[in-house]
Formats: C-alpha cells, sequence, structure tokens
C-alpha cells in the first residue's frame, strides 16, 4: 500500500528509528511500510497518522483497495 | 513497561530454574552412567554438544534480558521487538509454511520407511500422528478463540 510516511517523515525530520519508536515497531517494519511491501494494521495506522497528527486517509492511500 | 518488566523478570527466574534442572539432570545421567546401555562416542559427543549449547544460548538470554532490565530504552527496544507486527506475521507465515513442509517431508519419509525397517516406520508415523493432532488441536484451540 503506497503511504505518505517517508514524506512526513523527512518533512519532521526524523529517523525510521525514531519513528518506529515512538509507534512501537522496529525499524525494518518502517523501511517496509516506506517501501510498500508491508501493509500496516489498523492500530499501527493510527498510531503513525496520530503521531504526524493527521487522519489515517491522509497518510496511507486507499485508493487502490477503493478499485478492488 | 511495567508488566513487561515483570514478566522478563519471571523469565530469568524460569530460566534459572530451568538451567538447574539441566545441570542436574547431567549430573545424575553421568552418575548413572555405568548402569544405562554403552553408547558410541558420537552420540555422547552429540548429547555433551547439545547440553553445553543449550546452557551457553540460557546464559546468553538471561544475561541478554538481566542487561535489558537495568536500562530503560533497551528494554524498550526489547518489547518492541518481541511486539512488533511484522515481526508476528513473519512468524506465523515462517511457522505454517514450516509446518507443512514437515508434514510433506514426514509422511514420505513414512512411506518410503514401510519398504525397509519396520521400526522406523513405527517411528515416523508416530511423529506424523503427533504432529497432526497437536497441529489439529492447535488450529481447533484458535478457532474457538479467535
Amino acid at each position: 500500500m503506497k503511504t505518505r510516511i517517508q514524506e512526513l517523515r523527512k518533512l519532521h525530520r526524523i529517523s525510521q528509528e525514531e519513528l518506529g519508536l515512538a509507534v512501537g515497531v522496529t525499524r525494518q517494519t518502517i523501511t517496509s511500510l516506506e517501501g510498500e511491501k508491508y501493509t500496516a494494521s489498523l492500530v499501527l495506522a493510527y498510531k503513525i497518522a496520530q503521531y504526524f497528527r493527521l487522519s489515517i486517509e491522509e497518510v496511507f492511500d486507499f485508493s487502490q483497495l477503493e478499485e478492488m | 513497561m511495567e508488566k513487561f518488566k515483570a514478566t522478563i523478570q519471571l523469565r530469568i527466574k524460569l530460566l534459572a530454574i530451568v538451567m538447574g534442572i539441566m545441570v542436574l539432570s547431567n549430573g545424575i545421567l553421568q552418575i548413572m552412567r555405568h548402569r544405562l546401555p554403552v553408547i558410541p562416542d558420537f552420540i555422547f559427543g552429540f548429547q555433551t554438544g547439545v547440553f553445553i549449547g543449550m546452557l551457553v544460548f540460557l546464559l546468553y538470554i538471561i544475561s541478554k534480558y538481566s542487561s535489558c532490565l537495568k536500562n530503560a530504552d533497551a528494554l524498550k527496544k526489547l518489547y518492541i521487538k518481541e511486539h512488533d507486527e511484522r515481526e508476528q506475521l513473519i512468524g506465523y507465515k515462517t511457522s505454517v509454511f514450516t509446518m507443512v513442509v514437515m508434514l510433506i517431508i514426514l509422511t514420505l519419509s513414512t512411506v518410503i520407511a514401510g519398504f525397509f525397517n519396520i521400526i522406523v516406520f513405527i517411528t515416523l508415523l508416530s511423529v506424523v500422528a503427533l504432529l497432526l493432532i497437536v497441529t489439529l488441536t492447535t488450529l481447533t484451540y484458535y478457532r474457538r478463540v479467535l
């Protein structure tokens, strides 16, 4: 799933490690999310969106799911 | 995090008990060795290797847990590592794949062993049966719980 995590992370000048620690996942999970290899659970998506003070839809791109 | 800290403390105690039981069992077996059947050297070497390997591994885990208890950041990292959802998914997928492959290999080995040796055949058949029972029981449990 496409996300804006990398873009938002660079905007907030935080590393993958820092974001991972803040939302309770490993750096590798953030890498996978940014590389569109792994889709976050609802809880993780909520935590990431909360961290950037955005809604889930503003961070995660659900357009491909809607097409299905 | 306090709950996780208590879990780690409990794990250290349990691992120490396991180590104690292992050392005690090994000591008893060494004392009684002359009463047991004579085994080839390579089997004795294998047993000793497994025993020492397990002790070293347990000591490593205990020391890792102990150092995490002294450092809040390390404890949080350990908590994250153990509760990371991607890691858990990898674990589930690996377990299921391994189980299926093991069942296929063991079943085929059982069929092949049937042509050569009845003892090996029955042993492998028992392992396949036990594996199936454990798998089906676990599957039924999780289908009810989740």
